[in-house]
């Protein structure tokens, strides 16, 4: 028998403390424009700039979402565009780099710093995590004294797939609604700050035998 | 009436074609592409057993003629389609548009896995066909068609004068279809599994990916787009995609009516060896024809000047 060597994507199975001030593999980052106009958008790897674009927003024939991959950047000719209100994702694929994006617009004022994700997630984006290693994860906010549990369980035969999310509320003083939140090995959990937050979820220890059945989907 | 006529019984034309036909064997190999999988053979087989009937006709009848298979490995190549985690929508309250996530893949490139098992002991069909006896005269000095297809196929090289050849000239050949048994489709089932549990480490990494796939059954009749049977869709592979039976066909009536005389007769026909310093005292033969009845074969020729 022949055969060729899978080469796994191995940061995917070993990361096991996720940031919102430090982006790296299984998480993203999105942010919304809620106002049209000319952006500027720069990427940090390991504090060193590695991309630099413009970001035009309330393009009619834009989409609405743009993602890009931090870890397979190139430049771009022209800007990217988005409709007004739109949101923009970033994530990273693959690698075991840490990413930092800041959006900023220049006004007559000066630079007007929009989301510099090495401090904080401004209010009204989302930060998520695709938890794949199973076991128990805490959810820590740097603000506030909030503090959450994540379960992550591989299927038991039950119909499972892995593009769910579950959505977490972080809210004023820190606060996160669910405190807990059960799900799949390969599910996400996405936390739309409300306010100002910086997040950031680690592997704490292995799953329990005994665990209440997951919540497939999990609406405000 | 014929200057010479020679009769060959029954028995002995069974016997002839007997020692013919273990002369047969078949062999090819190739693959092909079927976009998301791959598929190829490497196969070698002879003739054995049958029965020979003359008929009143004119026409012989071969039948059950067994065609063993000394090999018969057919490879399976798959490319395991991408495997990703995340993804997914998020509702989110108006005036934010839903969001959703990007998906993150756990293989880096198209991991593909290949497979060759032997299914020589799982299959054997038989072969019948009704054919006539056909002279030719195979002219020494005229060169050899170029390309020779009868090169691979002949039984004994080219002779250095000229001969009378009389073939068997298949008319119509029946190849029985492939039919593999259930214990193929495990088989192949059971060794790709293998192959696929075999490229992935152990422990909870490979139960995602296999929760995932959601089996590698699963995986395996997605790939190969298998709505029944692993066997069937293998015997129609063999049956009809390959085109393996017209090779068969093929190959069985070159062999016979090209390229491998029953029986040849020299012209000229030597009648009197050299001897005591004489020459050898050899006819040529004209016109000779070739018939059959249900008991016998009849050839008749006449001697030249």
């Amino acid at each position: 028998m022949k055969r060729k060597n899978v080469v796994l994507n191995r940061p995917v199975f070993a990361q096991q403390v996720f940031d919102s001030r430090s982006l790296t593999v299984l998480t993203t980052l999105f942010h919304r424009f809620p106002e049209e106009g000319d952006y500027e958008l720069t990427i940090r790897r390991d504090e060193r700039v590695v991309h630099r674009a413009h970001v035009r927003v309330g393009v009619e024939e834009a989409s609405s979402q743009l993602d890009l991959d931090l870890a397979t950047l190139r430049e771009i000719e022209g800007a990217y565009s988005l409709r007004a209100g739109g949101v923009m994702g970033f994530y990273v694929s693959q690698g075991i780099a840490r990413y930092r994006v800041e959006i900023t617009q220049p006004g007559a004022r000066g630079r007007r710093v929009w989301m510099d994700s090495g401090r904080v997630v401004p209010e009204g984006d989302l930060f998520a995590v695709t938890l794949v290693r199973p076991g128990v994860y805490r959810v820590i906010l740097a603000e506030g004294k909030g503090e959450g549990e994540i379960r992550v369980r591989l299927p038991r035969g039950e119909r499972y797939r892995p593009d769910q999310a579950v959505r977490i509320t972080v809210g004023k003083g820190g606060s996160l609604e669910p405190t807990q939140v059960w799900i799949l090995s390969g599910q996400s959990v996405v936390f739309w700050c409300t306010v100002p937050a910086s997040l950031r979820v680690e592997w704490m220890k292995e799953e329990e035998p005994a665990e209440p059945p997951v919540q497939p989907f999990w609406s405000a | 009436m014929a200057h010479m006529t020679v009769a060959v019984s029954e028995g002995v034309f069974r016997r002839s074609f007997d020692l013919l036909q273990r002369n047969l064997v078949f062999e090819k190999a190739d693959s092909a592409s079927f976009g998301s999988f791959t598929a190829g053979y490497d196969v070698k087989a002879h003739l054995e057993g049958g029965s020979v009937d003359l008929r009143a006709d004119g026409t012989i009848r071969v039948k059950e003629l067994d065609l063993r298979w000394d090999r018969l490995r057919f490879t399976l190549g798959l490319n395991i389609p991408e495997l990703c985690v995340g993804g997914g929508c998020v509702d989110m309250p108006w005036p934010i548009p839903d969001i959703c996530l990007p998906r993150v893949c756990i293989f880096s490139g198209d991991p593909d896995i290949s497979i060759s098992p032997d299914l020589a002991a799982f299959v054997a069909q038989e072969v019948s066909f009704t054919a006539r006896l056909v002279v030719r005269y195979f002219d020494a000095a005229l060169p050899l068609p170029s390309p020779d297809l009868c090169a691979p196929l002949r039984v004994e090289p080219p002779p250095a004068h000229n001969q009378w050849h009389i073939h068997i000239d298949p008319e119509t050949i029946d190849v029985d279809l492939f039919d593999f048994p259930d214990i193929v489709g495990d088989l192949i089932e059971d060794t790709l599994t293998d192959a696929v549990k075999a490229l992935i480490p152990g422990g909870w990494v490979r139960d995602l990916i296999l929760a995932i796939i959601g089996s590698v059954a699963d995986l395996i009749r997605t790939i190969l787009d298998i709505p029944d049977e692993i066997e069937e869709w293998l015997s129609d592979l063999f049956n009809v995609s390959f085109g393996l039976l017209d090779s068969i066909g093929t190959v069985i009536l070159d062999f016979f009516s090209r390229c491998n005389p029953l029986y040849r007769m020299d012209d000229p026909l030597e009648i009197m060896p050299a001897s005591n310093g004489l020459i050898a005292v050899r006819i040529p033969v004209r016109n000779l024809s070739v018939s059959v009845n249900d008991a016998e074969m009849v050839v008749q020729a006449d001697v030249g000047a």
